[in-house]
């Protein structure tokens, strides 16, 4: 009798597992995979597929998910050169158990061995990790996946923009989505070509998401980025809107040019030594820490006090603060980019501690007003800025 | 987030609330999700408007949406369901906005008979497209600073508007105009509540 009804399940499963297997054959531009909650197995076939979205109803999941489970572990016991053999018999159960559970390790390792041994098709493969996404947005085995996939591919021949959209699609679906965020550092450092894009997409969201800090630290080492590849659009230069603004607000000074600019923030730098490449781009990514700070403040008016617009404003700020002493101390350091190990990154603390802000017009005033914010904020800029407010001019 | 998920307007009867029009923005929700989450906006959507008293704006908490009600003196009524980021002075400018719209175009002996398919106000889904950006409203609901953002009165629940006695877990049981699908939605949803649960 037990066996029987054992035998039963099993059958039931394996028609389950085959559905949807059908559906992975016949449909090859499915969009989403999800568990519909139903609360009784009525009798009709678990497995509904409508204009290329799949979905398994919740009874079922945990039996055809143990079967499935169950079926790869006996595989898993023959040599890895037999069971690659039977690669259509397990991609059945990898597909069906990776989409109802995406956190095995095991299981995403078998379909890399099946992978590299040539037999699953890598666009299908890159075509699954998004299904499974599309279910787990926060899933980090299919981004990694995903990396280790492209890593068989030239940069050249990667569809950036599309990977970019996955990630976005993820960080919209589920906040503080860590693995996406990385993911698109990985992107973003790998087609720098996409900076100037992603500087318009990352306000976008930030925007619409206005308590998710991901994105604002995200946007943080997009323009940490921009400047390290000395990156500027020739068009903006002109304008420079948010930093005149900026530099209006603390100086109480009306500048015209980006040559007066440079005059007021770097007063006695050696420029031509510096190169006309850095400068530019100086005075652009500066330009958008300024444009954050004010997009920051505006927020605030919009939709109260949040604490992602406090540290984002707080992060620009550290940005030109940061940038400025590095060019204005440029023959002590002789680094002009941001430091690339911890051990510079703490020397530069160190020098950072020691600068002589008051002997800067620009920063002292920046100093000055900045001390007005309040007493955590003086707190905060003297751990993180250096500033001495007792013995300053404050 | 700040999102607008719909917006509805209704007649308020008595008992009943009457549904006028409605307009839904559900692309964030997964595909066979959308369904019920838009019978449970239209459920939550009359049964505030049925609890809310004239010439009385609420917004109600649900866990991350918030509710906003209006319904003016007349009986005319409108929710706007956002999350709970939207500013609520905009949401509720929204709504007199709409219903000013509304009355203006739709005669009077329509709102006590009329039905979704009958009326003719398809601006509807344009209003919620449009305020998806608080900002791009926002010169617009500058000029209507008349709204005393005091005079809303918040609820962190929908229970907590609900009249003695009254649970909503019954009234979802018992309500006609939600589908078996919807309702097994409900029930998971209540006893998961997170989305790390495969079960």
């Amino acid at each position: 009798m037990d066996s029987d009804s054992d035998n039963e399940h099993t059958v039931l499963c394996e028609k389950i597992i085959n559905d949807m297997h059908t559906v992975f054959l016949k449909d090859t531009e499915l969009s989403s995979f999800e568990i519909i909650p139903t609360v009784l197995n009525r009798n009709k076939s678990p497995v509904i597929h409508v204009e290329h979205n799949l979905g398994l109803e919740s009874w079922c999941a945990k039996h055809v998910y143990d079967h499935a489970h169950r079926m790869l572990m006996g595989y898993k016991k023959q040599t890895v050169q037999r069971y690659v053999q039977q690669s259509e018999q397990l991609l059945k159960y990898l597909n069906v158990a990776l989409l109802i559970n995406p956190d095995v390790t095991a299981f995403w390792h078998i379909r890399r061995q099946l992978v590299q041994k040539n037999r699953l098709k890598m666009n299908r493969e890159l075509k699954f990790s998004t299904l499974v996404l599309s279910k787990k947005p926060k899933s980090n085995e299919a981004f990694a996946y995903r990396r280790w996939l492209y890593s068989f591919q030239s940069n050249d021949a990667i569809d950036w923009h599309h990977e970019i959209g996955i990630c976005e699609r993820c960080a919209d679906r589920s906040s503080s989505n860590y693995h996406a965020w990385s993911h698109r550092q990985w992107v973003l450092h790998n087609a720098p070509m996409l900076i100037r894009a992603e500087i318009m997409r990352s306000e976008k969201f930030m925007r619409k998401h206005i308590s998710d800090y991901s994105s604002y630290h995200y946007r943080q080492i997009l323009i940490t980025f921009a400047y390290q590849m000395s990156f500027y659009e020739t068009d903006q230069l002109h304008q420079l809107h948010d930093l005149k603004q900026l530099i209006n607000y603390y100086l109480i000074a009306e500048v015209q040019c980006p040559a007066q600019i440079l005059n007021i923030m770097l007063p006695g730098v050696d420029q031509a030594a510096i190169g006309e490449a850095r400068l530019k781009s100086f005075l652009y990514c500066c330009n958008l820490a300024a444009h954050d700070m004010r997009l920051c403040d505006d927020q605030k008016n919009m939709y109260g006090e949040r604490e992602s617009f406090e540290l984002h404003r707080r992060a620009s700020l550290k940005f030109i603060v940061e940038q400025c002493v590095r060019l204005l101390s440029g023959d002590l350091m002789g680094i002009y980019s941001p430091p690339a190990t911890p051990v510079q990154q703490q020397q530069f603390n160190t020098h950072l501690r020691k600068f002589d802000y008051n002997s800067y017009e620009f920063l002292r005033a920046l100093k000055k007003s900045e001390s007005l914010l309040g007493s955590k904020h003086r707190k905060w800029c003297s751990l993180f800025l250096g500033f001495d407010f007792e013995s300053g001019a404050a | 987030m700040v999102k607008l998920f719909s917006l509805s307007v209704f007649y308020k009867g008595s008992p009943e609330a009457r549904l006028l029009k409605s307009t839904y923005d559900l692309q964030s929700f997964s595909f066979f999700q959308r369904t019920a989450v838009q019978e449970f906006m239209t459920f939550a959507s009359k049964t505030l408007v049925e609890r809310t008293q004239p010439a009385m704006r609420q917004s109600v908490k649900q866990d991350v949406y918030m509710c906003h009600v209006y319904v003016r003196t007349d009986n005319l009524a409108g929710v706007l369901i956002a999350d709970h980021e939207y500013p609520q002075r905009v949401a509720h400018t929204l709504i007199t906005k709409v219903l000013e719209e509304f009355a203006a175009k739709i005669p009077t002996d329509q709102w006590q008979t009329g039905a979704e398919n009958s009326i003719d106000f398809s601006i509807l889904p344009s209003f919620l497209a449009k305020y998806q950006d608080p900002k791009e409203a926002d010169a617009l609901t500058k000029m209507q600073n008349d709204l005393d953002e005091t005079k809303i009165i918040l609820k962190n629940t929908i229970e907590a508007v609900l009249e003695r006695g009254e649970k909503l877990d019954d009234m979802v049981a018992k309500s006609e105009n939600l589908s078996m699908q919807s309702k097994a939605f409900y029930k998971t949803a209540k006893k998961t509540n997170s989305c790390c649960n495969f079960g």
